[in-house]
């Protein structure tokens, strides 16, 4: 997880009510790392299973943005926290573009993949 | 030129309304949702060939609710949950998409559904994803939803329930504890939607 990411979910959690020692925020932005990623294999497969969009199992902006919301969402974190930053008023096409990426901001190259 | 065709459905299908409830409220659809409620997507930022294409994205909504909000208006529904030692809030993140969306939905034969605790059926649980099935009140079994155990927890799952709501698809996620409440969580969503149909 990219040090932006896990200052994100930090001030996210806090908004969200979060009260804990340093410790259990840093557990809790684990199992948040945990659950977007189930979210993500949940989103994945079902994309798969009933064939949406024009690629079977890859899945569009749209997608990713919904199933990072219902995770944000049982961990009280804002929607707005889905983007890069805690700045509601803030379009995400400009947090995006700051980021460099949607997503994979932390991932690995493709090279060598196959 | 991708951008400035959302821009302009954005602004073809997105204008103030009145509403019906004193809350401020955007007409998106045909529905007139409480800007509260309403959860926005931002795609106006350039295409990503690594991602799916959006088409039909502009047809399509969110909204959400508090967990509080629905154990309030649901006897029996719990706020939280536990998974894998963590608290989950169960508020209900609502989408909609126009329909016809693809989804071919096997129909298996009475005999080969299981009951489950929660009061739903299923024909094979052991897939990641595995549908489950409910009858309706001639005995008929009707597809109710896509559930999925869990991961690295050694019980319990949830579903992401789905049913149409005029030409609508609507889907959210409910954790198996509060499936036996799970037509009361119908009933509460349909009055919303009826409650957002703009008054023209």
């Amino acid at each position: 997880m990219a040090r932006s990411t896990i200052v994100n979910l930090s001030v996210g959690l806090d908004k969200g009510g979060f009260d804990g020692t340093f410790r259990e925020k840093r557990a809790k932005i684990k199992e948040v790392g945990v659950a977007v990623a189930e979210m993500h294999a949940r989103f994945v497969e079902q994309d798969y299973v009933n064939k949406w969009g024009n690629v079977p199992g890859l899945l569009s902006r749209k997608q990713m943005a919904r199933y990072h919301h219902k995770v944000f969402k049982q961990f009280n974190i804002p929607n707005d926290f889905y983007g890069g930053t805690w700045l509601g008023p803030v379009p995400d096409a400009i947090e995006f573009k700051l980021y460099g990426n949607l997503y994979c901001h932390d991932c690995d190259t493709d090279t060598g993949y196959r | 030129m991708h951008r400035l065709l959302i821009i302009a459905l954005s602004a073809v299908t997105t204008t103030a309304c009145s509403g019906q409830t004193g809350d401020s409220q955007t007409e998106n659809q045909h529905f007139c949702i409480p800007d509260h409620r309403e959860v926005r997507i931002d795609l106006s930022y350039s295409s990503d060939p690594n991602f799916d294409s959006d088409d039909g994205a502009e047809q399509s909504l969110q909204a959400e609710f508090s967990a509080e909000e629905i154990a309030a208006a649901i006897n029996g529904y719990k706020s939280t949950v536990i998974v894998r030692d963590s608290q989950l809030y169960q508020g209900i993140y609502l989408m909609l998409d126009k329909r016809p969306q693809k989804r071919e939905v096997p129909q298996p034969q009475p005999d080969d559904l299981q009951p489950l605790a929660s009061g739903l059926y299923t024909a094979d649980k052991s897939t990641f994803l595995w549908r489950a099935y409910k009858p309706d009140a001639e005995g008929d079994f009707q597809y109710w939803g896509d559930c999925f155990d869990y991961i690295a927890s050694t019980s319990g799952y949830s579903c992401h329930r789905m049913f149409y709501f005029d030409d609508w698809e609507v889907t959210f996620e409910i954790d198996h504890q509060n499936i036996p409440v799970s037509d009361q969580v119908d009933d509460f969503i349909r009055q919303q939607l009826t409650s957002w149909r703009c008054k023209k």
